[in-house]
């Protein structure tokens, strides 16, 4: 059926030229519908939310450390640069679905490889088969320092991951079989450790 | 490839696993549209943009259900129908009179008559009944085909079809008896 054209074209055009919204009345709009986007996940998979959050251990000497492992909980945690970001990462798989962030390396566990990745404030791990986040984690308060751990020398069956710098600072990330280490300070000593997140 | 330019699939993927940067990605990808089908069928400007907010936090919330049976375009614009819908409902129970007439004058013409040929359609539009008006912007604002409006608005195609061929007649004829000389539509002839 072609009756269309009995619709004037500059109607049709003044019905979709609607002026444009302010940008300030865009934003609100949209941070307004953002607020559900948590709730919503959280009520789709309740039992798996409970299973990784059960798994949860955190250990930093001393200090109180956030750590999740759901994806479920990814939805929570905002990259600090909400603004569109380029990731041409080399060597890695899910480098598109991790915008905002930067590769820090690879490591492997329970025959997968794992992408591990950080903002400016969480380290998330990403299975690199399915790019399924397993689990992000909240970087502890880092005291500032000089040294790097380029000389560091790992342990058997430890996995150098990478390094990277947050608030200037140079870590190191190691996988061990049991969980992910952050190195710094002075002495490239375990400034942080929590335990491998677990396949989706 | 920055996330503005990814394609929607992969947004969807990652927005219905909870991403809220895929999400907003999404949501601004589609705003300019899901905005506009809420004002061509909700008229007022102030229930227009309470409609759209509704409609987007409604599209966030069925995301995770979304199962890619229909184009994501066309998902989107049967949430914003409905929440557009959803609006004239309530506008419809308010105890006041709704101000289509008291909003029915057109603001003096700028230079180029965009803005007046602009309003002036709009303004026509919101007299036609709901169900023409509704069937026309899917239509020609959205982009619908027959089918998709249908299952919309759950009519058969051929009620799309006739709810489409009479809208037109009536928006045609709103328009060609509005005052060409001040731009003002001649109430008097509207249902001439």
């Amino acid at each position: 059926m072609s009756d269309d054209e009995q619709l004037d074209p500059r109607i049709v055009a003044a019905l979709r030229d609607l002026p444009a919204a302010s940008n300030e009345i865009r934003d609100a709009h949209i941070a307004e519908a953002l607020a559900y986007v948590s709730p919503s996940v959280a009520r789709r998979s309740p039992r798996r939310w409970l299973a990784v959050a059960a798994a949860l251990v955190v250990l930093v000497g001393g200090n109180a450390l956030y750590a999740s492992l759901s994806p479920s909980t990814v939805s929570n945690v905002s990259p600090r640069n909400d603004a569109v970001t380029t990731v041409p990462i080399k060597g890695s798989v899910c480098g598109e679905d991790q915008a905002g962030y930067t590769i820090v390396g690879t490591y492997s566990s329970a025959g997968s490889v794992r992408e591990v990745w950080t903002s400016k404030q969480n380290l998330v791990v990403v299975d690199q088969t399915s790019c399924t986040q397993l689990g992000t984690i909240t970087h502890p308060a880092i005291v500032a320092s000089s040294n790097g751990c380029a000389g560091f020398a790992l342990g058997a069956g430890n996995q150098a991951v990478g390094t990277y710098s947050v608030a200037g600072t140079e870590l190191t990330l190691v996988a061990t079989p049991t969980e992910l280490q952050i190195h710094g300070g002075s002495s490239c000593e375990v400034i942080a450790s929590y335990p491998l997140p677990v396949g989706p | 490839m920055t996330i503005s330019s990814a394609p929607d699939d992969l947004l969807i993927q990652r927005a219905k696993r909870g991403d809220s940067v895929a999400t907003d990605a999404l949501l601004r990808m589609h705003y300019d549209s899901v905005r506009t089908v809420c004002h061509r069928i909700v008229v007022n400007k102030a229930d227009a943009e309470d409609a759209t907010q509704h409609a987007l936090i409604s599209i966030v919330r069925a995301l995770p259900g979304f199962d890619g049976r229909s184009k994501f375009s066309t998902w989107v614009y049967r949430i914003a129908t409905n929440a557009a819908l959803d609006e004239v409902r309530r506008i419809r129970r308010r105890p006041t009179p709704t101000d289509i007439d008291a909003t029915f004058v057109l603001p003096v013409g700028d230079a180029t008559g965009a803005v007046e040929a602009q309003m002036d359609v709009a303004q026509a539009l919101a007299l036609l009944p709901e169900e023409y008006r509704t069937t026309l912007v899917l239509r020609h604002v959205a982009d619908l085909d027959y089918e998709e409006i249908a299952e919309i608005q759950g009519v058969p195609v051929g009620t799309v079809r006739s709810r489409l061929a009479r809208g037109r007649t009536q928006l045609a004829n709103i328009l060609g008896n509005q005052d060409t000389s001040t731009g003002r539509h001649n109430p008097d002839e509207r249902n001439t």
